[in-house]
């Protein structure tokens, strides 16, 4: 008899974060949730109002694209506008004096995960200091920043690779591990403030130690509650200062109807989108071409089916229906087609996957599809699924 | 008939376990854990709905379990209208034997997956199986055999080790 058992011991390893951030989760859903039908109802209003003024032979139906016999892919280039791709930007504050300070680092940009909070202090080995970050994006972890606490020593420190921490640092910093799992970028907080809190106190007692260095994540009740060390009233010459380093995602091509950002980076190496490849309707197969260092990721979608659903959910809101759960697609009544895909690499197999457990739009297996120097011919082609499914290639090359 | 239902002691009882059953199920820790909080989000909004819920973990299961198959989660419309929830809390170390068993649950049929996982993860009986998929016991059973069968070639089990 399989041992499947084994995985039970899998339970005791599993954290589960505090209830009160899933009830938090839930009543900001509540709150989104009835915004949402107002704005709904309004854009029905106007669609009425916009349809009678506009045409009276709309038809509304969405269909599929007919296959055009004279073409067999598309081939996208990127269209890197006049923004540098290196594009960074930095929010610096200073304390000196004061014993602490809040400010407001919300940019309003997509943003690779990962981004990066460095930060230093210095005057007085005596004083410690504590930083807190609240509010911001519902998914605090996912912008790199930690609660943290140090020493004034003089000393930076940061939580990114790539600086060496001594100094403040210049940025930009590397910012890759979620990226090798999560290949997207992570959506800008809609109009909430990230707050970093910054608090000056005597040397942290040992009580409070374990609150330091959180790897993201809801920070634990105990850590919350600033009774359990003392606040300065004035720091003297003490200083601080911080930098977020944030590293907004441009969004350069759209690759079968995924959209594609301009770079990424792994083990401090920085890669560029090169070109993508898109499967017509009624293709099989899509190829590239590459000559240099990289790696490929398959995207696929179904417009039609993404349409669809959209076009349910708006409906479903407008009307305050309610759901088992939000994403459940069978309540819409609508379906999203998925295909079976491989990829090739020199007309070798390397990976193949039916996208169904929370990666639909893709996958990005670096492993498997990275590409070494020299010539390499790379196709991706459809083993099964729906044919009105579109999949395509997206080419990351070394940067110049 | 069911009655409110304590979500925190629930919250308490059954995450873990839950967590495990589900990783078993999709094979990706981080999107199990990512379904379980995502099911009691739920749960929380809909405590009315869950109060006339015989068995709430089994709701929870089964909405955790859809959440993963409908693979929604990069879906723009999703990810422009949820909150997220707060995901993993640590990382959880997974041995080569616990990879070993979920890719041969992986190469299952999603149906036989599932019944496996709730025989013997969840320990329901066959007839608590078929009354949570709504399925006749009987397929519950076949299903379950071939499943058993199945894993065991997977597995590489021998002969004197397979229970049909």
């Amino acid at each position: 008899m399989f041992d499947l058992e084994q995985l039970r011991v899998l339970t005791e390893q599993v954290r589960p974060p505090a209830f009160a951030s899933l009830q938090e989760t839930a009543r900001r859903r509540d709150r989104r949730a009835a915004v949402t039908a107002l704005a709904g109802a309004a854009l029905v209003v106007l669609l009425i109002v916009g349809g009678v003024l506009t045409t009276r032979s709309d038809d509304r139906s969405i269909e599929p694209v007919e296959p055009d016999p004279d073409r067999t892919q598309t081939v996208v280039d990127a269209n890197y506008g006049d923004e540098s791709v290196h594009r960074f930007e930095t929010h610096e504050v200073t304390n000196t004096g004061d014993y602490a300070a809040e400010t407001d680092l919300s940019v309003s940009a997509d943003y690779y995960e990962g981004s990066t909070f460095a930060y230093w202090c210095s005057g007085d080995p005596d004083i410690s200091y504590l930083v807190r970050v609240t509010g911001g994006s519902d998914d605090p972890d996912h912008l790199g920043v930690w609660r943290a606490g140090g020493t004034c020593d003089g000393s930076a420190e940061d939580h990114g690779e790539g600086y060496t921490g001594t100094g403040p640092p210049t940025g930009p910093t590397n910012s890759i591990g979620s990226q090798l799992t999560r290949f997207s970028p992570l959506p800008a907080d809609q109009g909430t403030p990230t707050t970093v809190r910054i608090v000056l106190t005597d040397r942290i007692p040992a009580d409070v130690a374990g609150c330091f260095d959180l790897p993201g994540g809801p920070i634990p009740q105990e850590c919350q509650d600033e009774s359990s060390v003392h606040v300065l009233d004035s720091a003297g010459d003490v200083g601080f200062g911080a930098v977020i380093f944030t590293r907004p995602v441009e969004y350069v091509a759209t690759v079968a109807g995924i959209p594609v950002q301009a770079q990424a980076s792994t083990g401090g190496t920085e890669w560029h989108f090169a070109r993508g490849a898109e499967s017509m309707p009624g293709t099989e197969k899509v190829t590239l071409e590459s000559d240099k260092p990289g790696f490929v990721y398959v995207v696929q979608s179904d417009p039609q089916g993404r349409a669809e659903c959209q076009q349910a959910y708006e409906e479903a809101e407008a009307r305050g229906d309610e759901f088992l759960f939000e994403g459940d697609m069978d309540n819409w009544g609508c379906t999203m087609k998925e295909a079976k895909l491989r990829l090739l690499v020199d007309g070798r197999p390397v990976t193949e996957q039916f996208p169904s457990s929370g990666h639909f739009q893709g996958w990005f297996d670096f492993e498997a599809s990275s590409l070494d120097a020299g010539h390499h011919e790379i196709t991706v082609e459809r083993l099964k699924g729906d044919p009105r499914v579109t999949f395509g290639l997206v080419l990351f090359e070394e940067a110049p | 008939m069911a009655g409110p239902v304590d979500l925190d002691e629930l919250y308490a009882a059954s995450y873990q376990r839950l967590v495990v059953q589900l990783f078993a199920f999709c094979g990706e820790m981080t999107d199990a854990e990512d379904a379980v909080q995502e099911a009691f989000v739920t749960a929380i909004r809909r405590q009315r709905e869950l109060a006339k819920v015989h068995n709430p973990e089994a709701w929870l299961r089964t909405v955790a379990m859809n959440r993963v198959r409908g693979g929604w989660r990069h879906a723009a419309v999703v990810r422009k209208y949820q909150a997220a929830v707060p995901g993993p809390q640590a990382p959880v170390e997974v041995g080569p034997e616990h990879v070993a068993l979920v890719m041969a649950l992986s190469a299952l049929d999603k149906d036989q997956c599932k019944i496996v996982v709730l025989r013997h993860l969840a320990e329901l009986g066959t007839g608590d199986i078929a009354l949570e998929l709504g399925i006749p016991e009987g397929t519950v059973k076949s299903r379950l055999a071939r499943a058993r069968a199945r894993l065991a070639v997977l597995l590489g089990e021998g002969e004197g080790d397979r229970h049909v």
